[in-house]
């Protein structure tokens, strides 16, 4: 080519290949742009995943970012009613039972379950609803999972025997009364996967194959990236108002906030103070404060010294300066000096003031639980994650706070879901993790799990190996008792122990904001990080 | 010698580098606070504001204080693997460069993997292994960097073994050791001291970018790379918690640019020749 040849042609040359890689390049940024809002006929909903999406198995799941996607994709027996925006408990709704009778003494729970097919045609019945509680408590049935069996031991281990006499009642038989099993079985992970699911896939492959009869199916899954959901048209409830849900991976959380702004995305379901600093005002922009049940903590490894000295672990209660924190998040968060959270039923001023803010006071504690300072102690931080959008920042406060008082941290820092699957087999050479833990009002809920002697891996989320057997027996005692407020008392006398042998260094409670895009509608601020799926719609 | 354009560079280089180095060893004296000492109630600052010139970062610390303490480290992690890198790959490169043969080949295809990586994918990859870290960023910036050194030296070394004054040496009977460290490395120290100098620079953008990845030294120690990444949140609150580090890194490394430019053009002897 002669043309090429010349130098004023080849700059020529070069000026068209520019202009024709910039138009296919904006060509191409428009179908994407055109993708992600569909055509004009489709309703889409973008949500933040602040973390890497975890295998979708709801039985073996623990973590917000699993539990969120499952909420959408399968139904528990009974819900929580998240269309009401209230301070109390959510109140119990109906799910994949339609009704449910208690006995006279309290030990049978019958449920009518719903006329309804799962994703995959599977109708829904008594019997694919037996399966599911016998992959998680029956060692002699071949639907066995052991390690959905141990993720699941807290509700399962009230339960006696479980029945289908026909194919719309599921029975289930208690050990002893319990008036707390509905709130139990409101739990993400007590989700009813089609039963057809359960005869063909075991083990890991089931997360590979999410099929539950929830308003939404799973459409496609990249394997840690984007989760796109679409409606299910013959879900039980009605017609879903939204085609598709898609979950995306958004870690940072600038990008996130500037993503909400921009209408890239249209949730962050539990946002940081800083963004809500970033998106406070813009036009359009809705901010939500549901105030669930949580926590945030230092849960140490009562296995490993020094975090196994109780006298240690209380000194270390007196050292952090959680209004620092508050301050930090602009007053997101309110301090926690005891193990109990605002929304649990047992709440009441003075059970979360066990604690204060006293350096001299820790400093002196360390000294006399025989500890010798300087020293070291490694503890695994998420940087990633629901709530966790400042706990970088955070944790470097308190680990300022802690080298006051001679301890030298050695923080790992990992992604959320990264961290929880390294803490979930219980703490091996480390001696905590910083975390949260979002909760119900349920005091037995929230108490067994945490701080159950019974409730240590393998067979529990007791990561930091807390046994105290004066706690367990006042859990024993409470679990069976009819009387709302001896129960409470009991459960309140626990909480005083387990916040006297401080296995976690509490810290403070989040109000977990959600931040919602222009488009958003049919979101309450129910207390709690779920939302109504059913409900959930497009301008 | 009559100013010339490339002693400007090399003057302004050195002003801005020897600006740095004083902030640096004195970080101690002109810091006006505690560069570690967060105070949440102050966070966010703005630029001039009383007392914080710089303004506080998400903390509450104060941004100039943690530049002056952080220029210390910036200069440590630029200067220190390139020492490191130009000590151990110049041995390489003048050792196969001046037995050639087998050893020089096998060298240098083992320096052609290196360089078929990018380097900051290598580095990142080092890095993870290791542990995030001062030390275990030091190691990765020298693997990387290793073979460029290896390179520029065994290039020298090559085209000097062709001289006569080598061969002079070689006559006198003096051993290979001698010959290569005596007589070949000081006539080819110019484009290696210029190397090592724009390499530094290079150093400094490498080590801000391993550490705005997490990888190196960890929090709170007050490390340019790591301001930057922890800054950009609050991009959109307090642009300036990110900008101000951002800055203090490009001009680092345009000082150490300009001084390697400056260099070039004093040492290369073809250059010196043009000069009237």
């Amino acid at each position: 080519m002669k043309f090429a040849r010349t130098r004023r042609g080849r700059r020529a040359l070069l000026f068209a290949g520019v202009a024709i890689v910039m138009g296919v390049g904006l060509v191409v940024y428009g179908l994407g742009v055109g993708r992600r809002n569909g055509s004009a006929a489709e309703s889409v909903i973008v949500i933040v995943s602040e973390a890497t999406t975890p295998p979708l198995d709801p039985h073996r799941m623990t973590g917000t970012i699993g539990l969120r996607i499952v909420d959408a994709i399968f139904d528990p027996l009974v819900r929580e009613d998240m269309s009401k925006e209230t301070t109390a408990a959510p109140d119990i709704r109906p799910a994949l039972a339609e009704s449910w009778k208690v006995s006279p003494d309290q030990l049978t729970y019958r449920f009518t379950i719903r006329r309804a097919i799962f994703h995959d045609g599977s109708v829904v019945d008594a019997g694919a609803v037996k399966k599911n509680f016998d992959r998680l408590m029956d060692k002699r049935s071949h639907f066995y999972d052991e390690r959905a069996a141990r993720s699941m031991v807290l509700i399962t281990a009230l339960i006696d025997s479980t029945s289908a006499p026909d194919a719309r009642t599921f029975v289930i038989r208690l050990k002893q009364p319990f008036a707390g099993l509905l709130r139990l079985l409101t739990d993400q992970r007590m989700s009813i996967v089609s039963g057809e699911a359960l005869d063909q896939y075991k083990g890991d492959e089931l997360a590979q194959h999410p099929i539950g009869s929830g308003p939404y199916r799973m459409a496609r899954f990249e394997n840690g990236g984007q989760v796109e959901l679409v409606r299910n048209p013959d879900f039980w409830g009605g017609r879903p108002k939204l085609d598709r849900i898609i979950f995306r991976p958004v870690y940072d959380p600038t990008t996130a906030a500037t993503e909400l702004q921009t209408g890239q995305v249209d949730m962050i379901a539990s946002a940081g103070s800083q963004q809500i600093e970033q998106l406070k005002g813009q036009k359009g922009i809705a901010i939500q404060y549901p105030e669930p049940a949580n926590l945030y903590f230092i849960r140490f490894n009562l296995k490993l010294a020094p975090t196994d000295n109780a006298d240690f672990r209380r000194a270390l209660n007196y050292a952090i300066n959680r209004d620092a924190i508050s301050a930090l998040v602009a007053g997101q968060m309110t301090p926690k000096y005891g193990p109990v959270p605002r929304g649990n039923e047992i709440y009441e001023k003075g059970l979360d003031e066990i604690y204060s803010y006293d350096p001299a006071k820790a400093k002196a504690m360390i000294a006399q639980s025989g500890v010798a300072t300087p020293i070291t102690l490694k503890l695994m931080v998420p940087i990633s994650g629901p709530g966790n959008a400042m706990a970088r920042q955070v944790f470097e406060l308190i680990q300022q706070d802690l080298t006051k008082v001679g301890i030298t941290v050695e923080p790992q820092y990992l992604d959320f879901t990264a961290m929880i699957s390294a803490e979930s087999a219980g703490y091996k050479g480390v001696h905590g993790s910083f975390n949260g833990w979002t909760t119900g009002a349920n005091a037995e809920y929230w108490f067994e799990r945490m701080f159950s002697g019974r409730q240590q891996p393998p067979h529990g989320v007791n990561r930091g190996y807390y046994a105290n057997a004066e706690v367990d027996a006042l859990f024993d005692r409470g679990r069976g008792e009819p009387d709302d407020t001896k129960r409470r008392d009991l459960y309140r006398a626990a909480a005083q122990k387990i916040a006297d042998d401080a296995p976690w260094l509490f810290l403070y409670q989040d109000r977990l904001p959600r931040l919602l895009g222009p488009r958003v509608t049919g979101v309450v601020a129910a207390p709690s990080i779920y939302f109504d799926y059913t409900t959930l719609g497009v301008r | 010698m009559t100013l010339k354009r490339s002693n400007t560079g090399l003057i302004a280089g050195l002003a801005l580098l020897g600006l740095i180095v004083i902030a640096a060893v004195f970080a101690d004296v002109l810091a006006p606070h505690d560069p570690l000492l967060a105070d949440p109630t102050r966070r966010d600052l703005g630029l001039f504001t009383a007392g914080h010139w710089l303004g506080t970062d998400e903390l509450g610390r104060d941004i100039l204080s943690r530049l002056l303490f952080g220029a210390r480290l910036a200069l440590l992690v630029a200067v220190l693997p390139t020492v490191i890198a130009l000590i151990l790959g110049g041995v390489i490169g003048l050792a196969v460069g001046y037995a050639g043969g087998v050893w020089d080949s096998a060298t240098m295809r083992l320096f052609d993997v290196m360089f078929a990586f990018p380097g900051i994918l290598l580095a990142l990859g080092i890095g993870a292994a290791l542990g995030a870290g001062l030390g275990s960023m030091v190691v990765a910036m020298v693997v990387v960097t290793i073979p460029a050194f290896g390179r520029v030296v065994r290039g020298g070394v090559l085209a000097a073994k062709q001289e006569l004054y080598v061969e002079a040496a070689r006559s006198l009977g003096y051993n290979h050791w001698r010959v290569a460290a005596r007589h070949i490395l000081p006539n080819i120290l110019g484009p290696i001291v210029v190397y090592a100098t724009l390499q530094t620079g290079r150093n400094v953008i490498l080590a801000a970018s391993l550490s705005f990845l997490g990888l190196g030294p960890q929090p709170p120690t007050p490390d340019w790379g790591q301001m930057l990444s922890t800054g950009r949140t609050a991009l959109a609150v307090a642009p300036h918690v990110a900008t101000v580090p951002g800055l203090a890194i490009v001009v680092l490394a345009i000082a150490f640019n300009l001084l390697g430019d400056g260099a070039r053009d004093l040492l290369d002897p073809r250059l010196r020749r043009e000069q009237p």
